[in-house]
């Protein structure tokens, strides 16, 4: 097995003829999948249901009104 | 926005290395929206109320504001007609990206996704921000 700590990421390197069948292996992968962070489905490098999602997505709802006046000229223009 | 949440965060650390060789523009309608969940960023920055007033006024001390009018009309409406099936409220923001000629940085998906579709690649994510840093070193 060997480790390598890049900048971004960490790899490990597990030869598989050898560990294949190995219950241990099997739950470090487990363990491993539950670490992983879910992205939020609307923005990059937020974490699914964070508090910085839920802000971010109340922004963007209130947006519609802040918006409202510019959009209606917009549209009347448009038309 | 999304600098202003967390100090220590990625975002904020890409905007101070990005502003030492490049200008930063905030399109009005974000400076209203920073006001309007003032209390909600305050929160979320886990900052001191003083704290927080310093490191926004770091931010914004190096930014220039757009504001609606000074986009001409005829930008407006091309960036209306062209975020329309995506997202309407994300126009303006389109629009001072087209008159400035400069990038449109946001972490928006259905956005950034859209956009790419339509052939508008001027809108770069964290992963583009990291690349354009590395391709400044």
């Amino acid at each position: 097995m060997s480790v390598e700590i890049l900048e971004k990421e960490v790899v490990v390197r597990i030869p598989l003829d050898k560990y294949k069948n190995d219950s241990s292996i099997k739950k470090l992968v487990d363990e491993l999948e539950t670490l992983q962070v879910k992205e939020s489905e609307y923005f990059y490098d937020v974490e699914a249901g964070s508090e910085l999602e839920e802000l971010l997505l109340e922004v963007k709802k209130d947006r519609r009104e802040t918006m409202k006046p510019y959009l209606d000229s917009i549209k009347a223009r448009l038309l | 926005m999304s600098i202003l949440i967390k100090k220590s965060g990625k975002t904020f650390k890409q905007f101070q290395s990005l502003s030492l060789k490049h200008s930063f523009y905030i399109h009005y309608a974000t400076i209203e929206e920073i006001l309007k969940h003032h209390k909600k960023l305050l929160k979320a920055s886990k900052l001191s109320e003083n704290e927080f007033e310093i490191f926004e006024s770091e931010v914004l001390n190096r930014v220039t504001i757009i504001q609606y009018n000074e986009i001409p009309t005829k930008i407006q409406d091309l960036s209306f007609l062209l975020v329309a099936d995506i997202d309407e409220d994300d126009s303006a923001f389109v629009a001072a990206s087209i008159y400035l000629s400069a990038i449109l940085w946001s972490g928006d998906k259905p956005l950034y996704s859209g956009l790419h579709a339509k052939g508008f690649t001027n809108i770069f994510d964290a992963t583009d921000i990291d690349k354009l840093l590395e391709e400044n070193k």
